[in-house]
Order: C-alpha cells, then structure tokens, then sequence
C-alpha cells in the first residue's frame, strides 16, 4: 500500500520490519513487558487476549498497551515527518491492525494518546486521517508526544 | 536528457519509473529501519548506562512446526518471568595519547 512520490512513511505490503512486529505481537498472548534505562521506568507494555464472541466474530481479540513513561528517550529528530504524515502512516498501520484483530493504545506517561486498530472508534479524528481504525483519545497528549519525538 | 514522446522512448521512461518506485520503495523502507535502529541503539548501546528489561508473566504461544523429515514438532506456550539487565561502560584506551 504505497502511495509513490510522497515523502512520509508508508506501510509496505513486504514492510519486514511491520511483519515481523505483527508476528511478534500475534504470538504473544498475555503479560507485560517494562524497560528501565538509567534506573528510570521508560516504556511499558501490557498485552491482553481475549477469545469473546462478539458480533459472531470468534477470532482473538489481541489489546496491546504501550506506555511511554520517558517518551523524550525514543525521539528521532532526524525524522521531519510531520504529526500529519504520521497520523497518515499511523492510518496504514491501523489498516493491518484491524485486519490481524489488534488493537494498539499509545499512552504518554499513563494518559491514553491514541487507539489503533480492531477496537479503535474514531470521531472527529476521522476527519483528519480518513480512517476508521484510528482514534485520537487525547490531542492535547498526542501533540506532546509529537514534541517529545522531536526533541533533539 | 531530452524526454522525446516515441514509444521506444515512452518503454525506457516506464522502465526508469519503474526503478524509481523501487528506489523509493527501497528508501521508505530505509527509513522505517532507520528510524528503529536509532531508537535500539539508543538502548542497546548508550554509554555509561544500565538497561532492564523485565517480564512479567508474559505468555508466547509457539505455532506449530514441521521437521525437516515431516514430523509434526507440536507447539508450545513459553512463560517469560524475570529481568535482562545490561550495563555498557565507557574506557578509556591506554594505547591513545
């Protein structure tokens, strides 16, 4: 899915890095993972999977949780995509999540930013990614961690 | 170059867009891998700095798999509890002036 002549991200049908994150995420069923750099919390990540029916729907509902304690410690500033561009990868990305079952919440020091995928309802922010599978919980959170991202 | 509009001429422009797709299929791709590898490197490699990773009852089902003969290997549910600490340390080199 690759709109050519376009400078932000895109999700490629043969992306092996995105493939190997949703093998990875596939097979893990349950727990939590958490990272400490410098003694200091700095991401957290809880998986959960449920096996409810819903909507006559019986596959396995996959919610992975991350939570970027310290999110200054996984900028890029060499990165210039922009909030809109990510927004549009994050759309691409939100695609496939919804097609394997998964739903990914992005948190920024436990306030929930953005919800991707399978159990994502969008709103407003509809209008801004045209996409269904993506919803902006917190803008205010969201644009910080855009700053967070940037910062050098 | 000058683009001239035969149809030899329009076959070569297909082919060199064609292989601009794939350079910038190649350099988005390049991107994303770049873009993880700075943030690995950052935990994997930062200097005079101590990593945890810690697991927490964290459950990995294991598909099932084929030998090489054709023999069924089952699957498998792995639980991962505990920590990976690592701690990089800067030296200097005696050698250096």
């Amino acid at each position: 899915m690759i709109l050519f002549g376009r400078k932000h991200l895109h999700v490629s049908e043969s992306d092996q890095i995105i493939d190997s994150l949703f093998k990875i995420m596939s097979s893990v069923s349950s727990g939590s993972i958490k990272l400490e750099v410098a003694n200091q919390p700095a991401m957290k990540i809880e998986i959960n999977t449920n096996d409810d029916q819903v909507d006559g729907d019986d596959n396995n509902r996959t919610v992975v949780r991350l939570d970027l304690l310290e999110p200054t410690f996984f900028s890029v500033p060499d990165d210039q995509t922009g909030l809109f561009d990510k927004l549009r990868t994050a759309a691409e990305f939100a695609q496939k999540l919804t097609d394997n079952g998964i739903t990914f919440s992005l948190s920024r020091k436990g306030k929930e930013a953005i919800t991707l995928g399978k159990e994502a309802r969008p709103s407003l922010s509809r209008i801004i990614t045209k996409s269904n599978d993506i919803q902006v919980n917190s803008i205010k959170e969201s644009a910080k961690l855009k700053d967070d991202f940037d910062d050098a | 170059m000058l683009n001239n509009n035969t149809g030899k001429h329009a076959n070569m422009g297909e082919k060199q867009g064609g292989k601009t797709r794939q350079g910038e299929e190649q350099k988005v791709e390049s991107k994303w891998a770049q873009i993880v590898s700075q943030v690995m490197e950052k935990v994997v490699s930062g200097t005079n700095m101590s990593t945890t990773i810690e697991f927490d009852n964290l459950e990995v089902d294991v598909p099932k798999a084929k030998g090489p003969d054709g023999r069924d290997l089952g699957g498998a549910t792995w639980k991962l509890n505990g920590k990976v600490v690592w701690i990089t340390e800067a030296h200097k080199d005696q050698g250096s002036i």
